[in-house]
């Protein structure tokens, strides 16, 4: 007889067994005989549609789409493995004497903690992927280029700047000049708390960049904080014009496009 | 495409968009004559095609730039796309003197 047919034959003993268990858990008791059976039964419709003569872990690799049933009933990572490892008892229970020889008992183990191990393995790797979405979606957000008047650019930097975000925050405000044509572009660092000597230093080589495009980069919104940080890091700016609010570059940029602003008599 | 022409007082020097050392360096040749053939002496060089750059193309423009400027030309780069101006200035490449504009029609219509 093959495991997957010593599981087909006595789930129904092995699903008794396996939630009386599961409810007497301190941990995964509270989730309730619901939910527990309803993944129970799951596991046993994803092993009913493996052929009979699979062997313990290449069950363990089939099975382990039930996972997707547990975390939609918000079960953890960790849940999920314990629920799976609380399976051995209860399999154990239904082996009979002469079946339980060393080879089938080494079965079994490979199938339980095979699965456990693939489920936690899956989580993991959900959870990376998730978390290289999120950062790539931060990434676009921070980095929006506004076409601020003609031939006036302007990026605003909002948060923290690590050396992969300043990156391609100025790789795309380059870009956004080589593709408008603009004379100008400024870079408002005002929603920025603090910067490194590295991102310091991409500033001054991302605003040389722009010179050597023949337009210019000024940078605003810089706050008291920042200057002294800047100095104290010996970070030279001073190739780089730079003004403490973004009015006064904008002001900066209408000068050097040879524009004034005048208020028109009211009417 | 690359090369060397004379549009009234401006020399047009082309970038091609894959300069080999070999390329580069012949271009360098044909200017340098045509600067030392006298007359008024301003260089445009269009780097508008220019894709890839290196440290040795970086090396190479700033070489070519300042033997223009020993012989009294006014150099300007204009065109530089994105991608190449920040490898430059990544490398350092030290390219003081030399007015940049955004395209050649820019240089070529800019005040002296």
């Amino acid at each position: 007889m093959s495991l997957y047919t010593v599981l087909m034959n006595h789930r129904s003993e092995i699903r008794v067994g396996w939630l009386e268990q599961l409810l007497a858990d301190s941990e995964l008791g509270s989730i309730g005989e619901v939910v527990l059976g309803d993944l129970i039964d799951e596991l046993f419709r994803h092993i009913a549609l493996a052929p009979e003569d699979t062997d313990g872990d290449a069950l363990a690799r089939r099975a382990i789409s039930f996972s997707r049933r547990a975390y939609s009933h918000n079960l953890d990572g960790r849940q999920t493995a314990a629920l799976i490892l609380q399976l051995k008892r209860p399999l154990f229970n239904v082996l009979d004497e002469a079946e339980a020889d060393s080879e089938r008992l080494w079965e079994v183990l490979e199938f339980v903690d095979g699965l456990a191990l693939e489920v936690l393995s899956r989580r993991i790797e959900y959870l990376n992927d998730l978390a290289e979405a999120q950062r790539q979606e931060v990434l676009q957000l921070s980095t929006p280029v506004v076409h601020l008047w003609d031939g006036v650019l302007l990026m605003p930097l909002i948060g923290t700047m690590d050396s992969v975000r300043s990156a391609a925050a100025l790789e795309t405000l380059l870009e956004g000049v080589e593709e408008s044509g603009a004379e100008v572009a400024i870079l408002d660092i005002s929603g920025v708390p603090t910067v490194d000597a590295e991102v310091g230093r991409r500033l001054i080589r991302a605003a040389s960049a722009v010179r050597l495009m023949g337009a210019e980069m000024y940078i605003s919104g810089v706050s008291p904080r920042i200057a002294s940080t800047i100095v104290t890091l010996g970070v030279d700016l001073s190739e780089v014009k730079t003004t403490s609010t973004l009015a006064r570059g904008l002001r900066r940029a209408l000068e050097r496009l040879g524009l004034q602003v005048m208020r028109v008599a009211a009417q | 495409m690359s090369g060397v022409v004379r549009t009234g007082g401006v020399l047009l020097a082309t970038l091609p968009p894959l300069p080999t050392d070999q390329a580069l360096r012949e271009l360098a040749n044909s200017v340098l004559v045509e600067v030392d053939r006298g007359g008024e002496c301003r260089l445009v060089v269009d780097a508008s095609k220019l894709e890839v750059v290196d440290v040795f193309f970086a090396e190479g423009l700033v070489q070519l730039a300042r033997s223009a400027q020993i012989l009294g030309c006014e150099v300007a780069l204009a065109g530089v796309p994105a991608g190449a101006a920040l490898v430059l200035s990544a490398l350092g490449s030290d390219l003081a003197g030399v007015r940049a504009f955004r395209s050649v029609e820019h240089a070529l219509n800019a005040p002296d």
